[in-house]
């Protein structure tokens, strides 16, 4: 269930892809004593599109199981039917979190695994005078809460915050005022075009300021992914973006990915960590109705805790409490030929924590920062 | 000024007062992920002991009792029935919780309760405060009268006097007017603190 049409249709599309491809390699696999039968609802975007198209989809006898949904809204909007029908809908997004349905599976990143290690990042590197962009609605939001919290606890400090309407494109009088704030950092949840006119605009205003963008005014994000660096053009390079997955993570599995990728979608650019959640979703599904011997909701959420699965960003299992992926979080840098240069990658899988319930409330530990010292 | 939201409830203690059924099965397990620690037998509570939790769960379906007013008390409703809801109002719980219990709901019903119970307690000491000036200010009145006549002073003046000795001695002035009524003959700690007073002042 992806939007191939409507405002997010690129990254429907991906992720479509890349459940695709991990069906088929199930259907190559001896491995599995089951075929997955495939049916696909476009929801073009709309949120009574996904009602309608989980219902069609649920209507189909045997049919329990459903991977799709990117926003959270058209999330929020289809749990009751699951609820009512008592199906799983595997959702492979990342998303800002507080929440934990009984019918879902996250295979996407939560907030302590893109925004807090951003967060993180940007102050071990000096950062601490912010600017908040972003689209008006639910993700931009809770992710400036968040960003804004941690660095209240850091001595930083939030110079501004603008929200603009989805699609929005007229981006010059924003850009003017961040130019005259001068902060350490930008920090966007803009989404889809509004994105990438902004790093377009801003680029063309930092050069006529005789400003190096990349470097004295950083565009941070938690979402910017590679099929959109050919979007924005030639100012795609030098943004930071935090993410579970890059095209350019070297692993095994990332290598058979690739290659799969590109033979069974030749011209359809690069991997991205959208088609790579939903990818996990599918093979994650698979392992599980393996283990539980049944395709029926309860056997497979009860197997979840047995499984693990070696992704193409690092092996990954799932947390049974509260049905969230451990995962693997890094910090990119986007480059002129559309993939990241990776700055930084986690070190340990890192626990799902949907509810920040984990996250120190008192200051923040950063590798190499000095904490105080009482000196009286 | 009103206290600071709280959005992690990391080990608040709840008390859930609800008989052993999948609605409470869903709130325990959905509260332990929001890393609250959860006790709590059958909807009597008979073991139930004041001050040792957080946050209580009660069941407005039956006849339910504030077990410890100082703490949030969330309202599990299933008949809308305006007896079963008046009973919720008169407690006063800080919010509620609608039968059957999903995982949706219940952090925002937590948040809600801890903060509009937060708010509720700052709005009660303002009105305890609020309550011991307007009690108090026949004392005072009288108080600053009297200083007026010993010290031959404006009323001003003697009102800053008493400021000072109250805030000197960190009781309210209301608490400090009492005082040099009582003392009645001679408001010695008064005088005491204005020689003090005179003393340090520099020439």
């Amino acid at each position: 269930m992806f939007s191939q049409e409507g405002p997010y249709a690129a990254v429907g599309l991906t992720m479509l892809r890349g459940a695709q491809l991990a069906v088929s390699e199930i259907g190559a696999d001896p491995a599995y004593d089951f075929r997955f039968e495939v049916h696909t609802v476009d929801p073009a975007g709309r949120n009574d599109g996904y009602v309608a198209g989980a219902q069609a989809l649920l209507a189909v006898p045997g049919l329990t199981h459903v991977v799709g949904c990117y926003t959270s809204s058209s999330r929020k909007e289809v749990l009751p039917v699951f609820e009512k029908l008592d199906a799983v809908l595997w959702y492979p997004s990342h998303y800002e979190g507080f929440e934990t349905s009984e019918n879902i599976v996250y295979t996407g990143a939560a907030p302590n695994q893109h925004v807090v290690p951003l967060t993180h990042y940007i102050l071990s590197e000096g950062g601490r005078r912010a600017f908040m962009v972003g689209s008006n609605y639910i993700w931009a939001w809770e992710n400036n809460r968040i960003m804004r919290e941690i660095l209240g606890r850091n001595g930083g400090q939030v110079l501004g915050e603008r929200y603009l309407p989805v699609d929005e494109l007229d981006v010059d009088e924003l850009v003017e005022l961040i130019l005259r704030h001068r902060p350490d950092f930008i920090f966007s949840t803009l989404i889809g075009e509004s994105a990438y006119s902004f790093i377009r605009c801003l680029r063309r205003s930092c050069c006529d300021a005789g400003l190096d963008q990349p470097r004295d005014l950083p565009v941070l994000s938690c979402s910017l992914a590679e099929f959109e660096l050919p979007l924005i053009g030639d100012a795609c390079d030098g943004h930071i973006s935090s993410s579970v997955y890059f095209s350019s993570v070297e692993t095994e599995a990332n290598a058979r990915f690739l290659a799969a990728w590109a033979q069974q979608y030749p011209g359809a650019g690069p991997t991205s960590a959208d088609a790579e959640a939903s990818y996990i979703a599918v093979h994650m599904l698979a392992r599980s109705i393996q283990r539980a011997g049944s395709a029926e909701p309860d056997a497979v959420l009860g197997a979840l805790n047995a499984v693990s699965f070696d992704a193409p960003q690092g092996s990954v299992k799932i947390d049974p409490d509260n049905r969230h992926c451990f995962l693997w979080p890094r910090i990119g840098r986007s480059r002129g030929d559309g993939t990241f240069e990776i700055l930084h990658s986690s070190n340990k899988l890192v626990r799902p924590d949907p509810y920040l319930v984990w996250e120190p409330l008192a200051r923040a530990a950063l590798s190499g920062d000095k904490m105080l010292r009482v000196v009286s | 000024m009103t206290p600071p939201i709280r959005s992690n409830f990391r080990g608040a203690r709840a008390w859930v007062a609800l008989p052993d059924d999948p609605n409470r099965e869903v709130l325990v397990r959905t509260l332990e992920r929001l890393g609250l620690t959860v006790c709590g037998s059958g909807p009597d509570a008979t073991d139930f002991v004041a001050g040792q939790h957080d946050v209580v769960f009660v069941d407005a379906d039956q006849d339910f009792m504030v077990l410890d007013a100082e703490v949030p008390h969330i309202a599990l409703i299933g008949i809308e029935a305006p007896s079963r809801l008046a009973r919720v109002v008169r407690h006063r719980a800080a919010s509620v919780l609608m039968k059957p219990v999903r995982a949706t709901g219940i952090f925002s019903a937590l948040f809600l309760a801890f903060n509009e119970h937060a708010i509720r307690q700052r709005e009660l000491m303002d009105r305890d405060n609020l309550l011991r000036r307007a009690e108090g200010r026949r004392v005072v009145v009288k108080a600053i009268l009297k200083i007026m006549k010993d010290d031959d002073v404006s009323d001003d003046e003697a009102f800053r006097k008493m400021r000072l000795a109250s805030m000197a001695k960190r009781i309210s002035i209301e608490e400090f007017a009492a005082e040099i009524l009582a003392a009645s003959t001679s408001p010695m700690r008064l005088a005491g603190t204005a020689a003090h007073e005179r003393k340090t002042r520099k020439p």
